[in-house]
């Protein structure tokens, strides 16, 4: 019954495929199949929100995604995200607003902020609020977190 | 059995037929899979049962989709929580429970019909849908069922599903939701506003007319085995004044604390739950919606 499976996806833009069983987390083959450590394990339970990706361009927990649920998904992990503009405006904000301690919720945190302000450009407290309300810090609290996503969205809206 | 190679199409079967068969030999259906996912690594912690291998409905066309045929609203049992927030078709009363369910990253993968099937009294789309009269939609080697949700939920953890049967989708007749009388309440107690499970919900709903209450429906999650709705209560308020609301709670009150039994665990006690669920229902009605 546990036969493996192969499954194929495009991750960070490239075609990735891995022979795994149905019910792995998708966060255990980006990080040991994958080798993309940025994609982090906190709670293991969808709660703390370190394991953020963007599956088919939405927010999600990767360690609450079976296998199964990726085969011809489009994924893009923290490794990609580096790599754009985007990326730059919002971690240079958190790094400007003193929002990063240490940094093991960052990646996550910029992942849910930048899946924030592609839905919501700019947005108010409550709604950066509950754009981030999956995500936990135990070290910087959250009000440099809240304003490193005001001063992100303030900066994307000055380059556009 | 062997360990060679399974074709991920396999388990992403695009007929009912298939999903029938893979569940025969020992697949289990997933939705968004996020809450199987979060037991299975708490069980292969602590060596407990884990459920396994899976398959994916997502590609039965007729999971997918939020659709209307005439009054009836029908939500696909692939469709995520927040696909169906999003979606103009969605009343609001269920957006808003939908929305006090986990957060941002975990609604963009789970499903309705995981919330249904996982059939926990606190679930926080129940109140909601047994006031809506949802029906649930399955279909098997058997054939197909439409069962009306508090008889698909048979008790916490357990559902009419048979053996072979999935859930294709999710049903109302939305057409009151869109009455100019219409008004509604939903209101999830829990210990933050985010990824917390429910100490109670309750969800109301109701037309005023001139003033007075007609098709009062209200449901307490959480307070019992089951979501709680009582006929008695509803047949009491109907034709009643909306601004008699503290005579009226009153009156419905004793009806509600008899059929409330809630537990204490983790996240609650049991005083806590019925205290705050009446006081919840008698400011409902005192302030009259």
């Amino acid at each position: 019954m546990n036969k493996l499976i192969k499954i194929s996806f495009l991750l960070d833009g490239r075609m990735f495929s891995v022979e795994t069983k149905s019910d792995r987390r998708l966060l255990d083959i980006l990080r040991e199949d994958a080798g993309i450590t940025g994609v982090r394990e906190g709670c293991g339970e969808g709660e703390c929100g370190a394991c953020s990706i963007f599956f088919n361009g939405r927010l999600a927990n990767s360690c609450c995604i079976p296998a199964i649920a990726a085969e011809g998904a489009e994924i893009d992990t923290i490794d990609g995200f580096s790599k754009t503009e985007e990326y730059s405006i919002i971690s240079q904000a958190f790094a400007d607003a003193g929002a990063v301690q240490c940094g093991f919720c960052t990646p996550g945190f910029i992942m849910a902020s930048a899946a924030l302000l592609r839905e919501n450009p700019r947005p108010t407290d409550n709604e950066i609020k509950i754009g981030l309300s999956g995500n936990l810090c135990r070290c910087t609290g959250y009000t440099m977190i809240i304003e490193a996503v005001r001063l992100a969205s303030g900066r994307m809206a000055r380059n556009v | 059995m062997s360990d060679k190679l399974f074709s991920a199409g396999t388990l992403l079967p695009a007929t009912i037929e298939e999903a029938s068969s893979l569940i025969m030999q020992g697949f289990f259906p997933v939705g968004g899979g996020t809450d199987i996912m979060v037991r299975n690594h708490a069980m292969k912690k602590t060596g407990g049962r884990v459920k396994s291998p899976l398959f994916s409905c997502r590609r039965i066309e007729e999971t997918t989709g939020i659709h209307t045929n005439g009054n009836i609203l029908s939500i696909g049992s692939s469709c995520t929580l927040s696909s169906i927030i999003e979606s103009s078709l969605c009343p609001a009363i269920l957006a808003e429970s939908l929305l006090s369910i986990a957060s941002p990253g975990i609604r963009n993968i789970a499903t309705l019909a995981g919330n249904i099937c996982n059939a926990s009294p606190a679930a926080d789309s129940l109140p909601v849908l047994y006031i809506l009269d949802a029906m649930i939609e399955t279909a098997g080697s058997s054939g197909r069922r439409s069962i009306p949700v508090k008889e698909f939920i048979t008790a916490p953890g357990t559902t009419s599903l048979k053996d072979d049967e999935i859930v294709v989708s999710v049903s109302f007749d939305s057409s009151i939701c869109h009455d100019d009388a219409f008004r509604w309440y939903f209101r999830k107690v829990g210990t933050r506003a985010a990824n917390a499970l429910s100490k109670l919900s309750i969800a109301a709903c109701t037309l005023v007319d001139n003033g007075i209450y007609s098709n009062f429906r209200l449901a307490v999650g959480a307070c019992a085995p089951a979501v709680v709705r009582l006929s008695e209560a509803e047949d009491e308020i109907n034709g009643k004044a909306l601004d008699k609301g503290s005579e009226l709670a009153e009156r419905v009150i004793p009806v509600y604390t008899k059929a409330l039994n809630p537990i204490d665990d983790q996240r609650s006690t049991s005083d806590y739950r019925r205290n705050t669920a009446l006081k919840l229902i008698a400011n409902l009605l005192s302030e009259g919606f």
